[in-house]
């Protein structure tokens, strides 16, 4: 199943969460913000909404805080999961 | 660009919300035949088939332009047939078929980017296939082997598929995939609409070179002929767009055409 990063309350009753599913476009590393049919997705690596529809703005600012305090664990399960794509920048791989 | 939307008018109200923003409202049986010649490109939308059926079967040419249908209901096979003969593309809710709920399907057909999302599919376990319909009724075959799971992940249960979060995820079992991974790799236009909406571009061959490899699942290491420093400094930009023999040989090993790369 995704790995869920559940908002604390009232946002799950809200209808908000956050995951990582099983089969993603991997590039860039992000997690998905979803909402009653209504999905954004979050750069991992910039820290920043990746598209520009849905509204970015449409999110609330503490299920965006849910996902940076929960940072360090979400880079770690996205790492054991995509190991062909880590979070961290690929230059550093290289070096 | 979205084909226009067609609905008997006496089915208005059975579409709730998207006949409100449908201005195609057919009242007579001279507007449907009108709306069915004259439009080269429209879905038409019922559930209630009778009257277009009826209208079909007296007063439609076979064929005429790409018309299809999406029938929020079971087709008998004789019904199915008749459409088959008037519209390229006919999807209905029948058994074994699995769709979004009403609302949200109204909610999917209503969205201008309706062709990026799916409103539903089935599975043919023999075939082992997934059949899934986007908003514009394009069917796209998906091979089970589509379906990797990642180190640890759960695998797909076929026998319990089901389309999402109003139509962006498959669902199989306790699997879940992103829809626009799928699109992704197939769709060209997908690619380009992604690009067009993404707030940070990476618009380099390095990026496309990138996130094309790791859609085939590659190592850089895994590239016959080219070192996997050599990759990493094309996908990093140090070298702009490799020339001759190697966009050649990254092309054959990532199955696109050399020119094909950069639309990832």
């Amino acid at each position: 199943m995704p790995i869920y990063f559940p908002p604390p309350e009232p946002w799950v009753k809200r209808g908000w969460n956050v995951k990582i599913a099983e089969k993603e476009c991997l590039e860039p590393p992000h997690v998905t913000i979803s909402n009653k049919g209504r999905l954004w997705r979050w750069n991992l690596r910039s820290q920043r909404f990746m598209d520009k529809k849905p509204p970015p703005g449409d999110v609330p600012p503490e299920v965006v805080a849910h996902i940076q305090d929960q940072l360090l664990e979400i880079v770690r399960r996205w790492d054991a999961y995509y190991p062909l794509n880590p979070v961290a920048r690929p230059e550093d791989d290289d070096e | 660009m979205n084909d226009r939307i067609l609905i008997l008018a006496e089915e208005a109200a059975l579409f709730g919300a998207l006949s409100g923003g449908v201005d195609h409202l057919l009242q007579t049986d001279d507007d449907v035949r009108a709306a069915y010649l004259k439009s080269r490109r429209c879905m038409w939308v019922s559930r209630d088939t009778t009257r277009l059926a009826l209208i079909a079967s007296k007063n439609l040419e076979p064929r005429k332009g790409h018309h299809r249908l999406l029938v929020f209901a079971a087709l008998v096979p004789a019904r199915r047939c008749l459409f088959e003969t008037v519209f390229e593309r006919v999807v209905a809710m029948d058994q074994g078929m699995s769709h979004l709920p009403t609302p949200e399907l109204v909610d999917l057909l209503g969205s201008e980017d309706r062709q990026d999302l799916l409103i539903g599919g089935a599975v043919d376990l023999e075939a082992k296939t997934v059949m899934v319909f986007r908003g514009n009724l394009e069917a796209l075959s998906v091979p089970f082997s589509w379906f990797t799971s990642p180190p640890g992940g759960p695998l797909p249960d076929f026998h319990d598929f089901e389309v999402i979060d109003g139509g962006q995820t498959i669902r199989l079992g306790k699997y879940e995939a992103a829809v626009d991974a799928l699109l992704y790799e197939r769709d060209a236009g997908f690619r380009k609409r992604s690009r067009e909406r993404a707030l940070e571009k990476d618009d380099s061959f390095g990026g496309a070179l990138k996130r094309l490899r790791l859609l085939r699942g590659m190592k850089r290491e895994d590239f016959d002929g080219i070192t996997a420093k050599e990759i990493a400094r094309i996908e990093r930009g140090d070298v702009k767009k490799p020339h001759g023999k190697t966009l050649k040989s990254l092309a054959g090993q990532l199955r696109v055409s050399p020119g094909e790369i950069e639309t990832y």
